[in-house]
């Protein structure tokens, strides 16, 4: 299906609900993305907007209680739905890496880094105990914890948690996988150590040619680390495409609502504005725009619908778009 | 680390003193005064009389509570009148029966516990979790006079595939070990049986606790398989609260040995505890309980101690 060798992620179509087959709760509608290789995309939305749900999707690992309903996720032209857990296992940490928000409670306590990460290698690569050593020691210089590489053991509790976060990049790429997913990697980090941690996902994304879908509810955050953006609301694609469209001209109100409740820099502890209201809960598949509720530009024809995705290059989900800013 | 382990003999000691005090009172509480309770209550006033003169009883408390303290330190632990021996001299084969029985019990206890609680913990809510946890709840409330005589009457009485109790026919020679270990089958699940029930479940909630953490759904997306995760990364944090109530449940050992023992008629510290009481030997059961006490303090020492050397490289300080 994919022309494009260089397409390393390709999902189409992903649908995830839970509940009742008869009254399904949609969680996540007709997510559809790409990702090439060197690329990095940002999955920008509201907690509870279907990022990490999405993710989840991607490894084959859903919570008990959520099901895809519909959708395919190709991975290097590889179709991952469908397949025996035996042969997702494979493939995650091999051809794909996941790394977590909380890297202190994602590490396990009483192993040391660098035996978690030759773990990953061995199992995946069937090193010997030196091979996946000397290849932890390696890594561990490469995401820039050059004083973790020597022979000594060290456990997480002795590192700090930008250090922590590092190694779980590391561990993510022991086994130098196409796809990286990085689901809110700097949200429980200081800002100064959040932009070192961006910055080594970029050099990565650079230097290995790695495809990352970063994850993230931060639009500014977004826009200043990743190539692409999608803005999920309520599980839905709102709008999607390069930063220069997305997040300098947003045609969708939500887009524009969400960047004007940025604060100014300096950050000053106050927003200056919110968007008024919620997201919508969980529920069956709606009838308008999900966005409704909550936006300024609504019309009585919004509610009748659900507007589609249109648009070039950027692609976006609204009857009455934004022209200029 | 060595702080800790300091801080723990502190404890210990502690213990000791509380339980050698606490002793001291119940036994000079007892109706009739001391003097009935070392030498039974069928004692002659003669006799009562003569040992109260003898132990100082006319002594202030204080000094009687150092005498008590000083005979103990130098291994006086009385006569047994009963039995005709100091009781010192009874304890030492009763003693190491016990422990052998105990130390089978307890690693056949912590071995089933262990891969019960793993597999609970792994398969919690579902039907093999469910059933565990039903056979726990059964285990745990059936009495162990019940279960060892179930035992005797199916594996000794009705297949003869194991004595129905004592020790060993004989001592030394070819086949000994091979006939201690079909002596100590019976009695050791008996007293296992309970604790494995005790033991497991709280482990295969501490599992169940484990597979919630965010390291668990970590190892899941690099591909660990679930027997890896369970016992490489689960298994490791499991484990380190149940060395204390392993400790904890020595006591337990030594109770449930009380009846077990009697049962099985096998010849350690219950059996002699179960029959000096009937026989109303004081000495005898005051020794026991000390000793008992002071077994069960040396666990929750070594419990400390093995679960601090567990900490030593890891956890959040
Ligand atoms: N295990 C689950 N069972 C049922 N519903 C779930 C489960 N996990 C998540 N959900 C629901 O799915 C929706 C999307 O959740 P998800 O965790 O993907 O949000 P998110 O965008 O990652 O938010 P956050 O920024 O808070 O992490 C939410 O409404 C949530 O309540
Ligand atoms: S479709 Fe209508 S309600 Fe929805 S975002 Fe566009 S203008 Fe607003
Ligand atoms: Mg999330």
């Amino acid at each position: 299906m994919n022309a494009n060798p260089d397409t390393i992620l390709a999902v189409a179509g992903l649908t995830l609900a839970r509940g009742p087959r008869h009254r399904p709760e949609i969680l996540v509608d007709d997510l559809s993305l790409t990702i090439q290789a060197g690329e990095m995309l940002a999955l920008v939305g509201e907690s509870g907007s279907g990022k990490s749900l999405s993710a989840a999707a991607v490894f084959g690992l859903l919570p008990a209680g959520v099901r895809r309903i519909a959708g395919s996720i190709r991975l290097q032209g590889q179709e991952l739905t469908g397949r025996s857990e035996r042969a997702l296992r494979a493939i995650r940490g091999r051809a794909m890496g996941l790394v977590f928000q909380n890297p202190l409670t994602a590490l396990n306590p009483s192993l040391s880094v660098q035996a978690q990460i030759a773990e990953v290698y061995r199992v995946h690569r069937q090193g010997s105990r030196t091979a996946a050593r000397a290849r932890a020691s390696a890594l561990l210089a490469e995401v820039g914890l050059q004083d973790l590489s020597g022979p000594r053991d060290h456990y997480p509790h002795q590192l700090s948690g930008g250090m922590r976060q590092r190694a779980m990049i590391a561990m993510a790429l022991a086994c130098d996988p196409p796809l990286l997913v990085a689901d809110e990697p700097t949200t429980a980090l200081d800002v100064l150590v959040q932009a070192q941690i961006l910055a080594l996902l970029a050099r990565l994304q650079r230097e290995r040619g790695l495809a990352i879908l970063f994850i993230t509810h931060d639009l500014r955050l977004a826009a200043r680390t990743a190539d692409r953006l999608l803005v999920l609301y309520a599980g839905a694609i709102m709008e999607e495409g390069a930063v220069a469209d997305v997040f300098e001209a947003p045609r969708h109100p939500y887009t524009k609502a969400l960047k004007a409740a940025i604060p100014p820099l300096p950050a000053t502890s106050q927003r200056l504005f919110e968007i008024p209201g919620l997201p919508p809960p969980p529920g069956p598949p709606p009838s308008g725009c999900r966005f409704a509720p909550r936006c300024g530009h609504v019309r009585p024809d919004c509610r009748d619908a659900v507007p589609p995705l249109r648009g070039a290059p950027a692609r976006f989900a609204c009857f009455h778009p934004c022209q200029d800013q | 680390m060595m702080r800790v382990l300091a801080q723990r003999l502190a404890t210990s000691a502690l213990s000791l003193v509380l339980l050698v005090t606490m002793v001291f009172f119940m036994i000079y509480a007892t109706p009739g005064g001391p003097a009935y309770s070392i030498l039974g209550v069928h004692a002659s006033p003669l006799a009562v009389a003569a040992l109260d003169r003898q132990m100082g009883l006319e002594h202030p408390l204080w000094q009687q509570y150092l005498t008590w303290w000083i005979h103990l330190l130098h291994g006086n632990l009385g006569y047994s009148f009963t039995q005709h021996a100091p009781v010192i001299d009874l304890m030492g084969s009763y003693l190491h029966n016990t422990l052998l029985l105990d130390a089978v019990a307890a690693g056949l206890a912590i071995t089933l516990s262990i891969a019960l609680g793993l597999l609970q913990g792994a398969t919690a809510g579902r039907g093999l979790g469910r059933v565990i946890g039903a056979w726990q709840i059964v285990t745990y409330s059936l009495p162990s006079f019940f279960v060892g005589t179930v035992l005797i009457l199916v594996f000794a009485a009705d297949l003869g595939w194991l004595p129905p109790g004592g020790i060993r026919g004989s001592t030394g020679g070819p086949g000994f070990a091979a006939d201690l270990w079909r002596h100590l089958l019976l009695p050791a699940v008996t007293l296992a049986l309970p604790l494995t029930a005790g033991l497991s479940r709280y482990f295969g909630q501490q599992v169940r606790h484990e597979y919630r953490e965010d390291y668990v759904r970590a190892a899941r997306a690099r591909g660990l398989a679930p027997l890896r995760i369970a016992l490489a990364h689960v298994l490791r944090n499991a484990v380190r609260p149940l060395v204390t109530v392993i400790g904890l449940s020595v006591p337990a050992l030594f109770v449930g040995g009380v009846l077990t023992e009697s049962v099985f008629n096998y010849p350690g510290l219950g059996w002699l505890l179960w029959r000096s009481a009937l026989e109303q030997d004081y000495p005898t059961v005051t020794a026991l309980v000390l000793l008992i006490g002071l077994l069960t303090i040396l666990g929750n020492l070594l419990a400390d101690i093995i679960n601090s050397l567990l900490d030593v490289q890891v956890r959040y300080d």
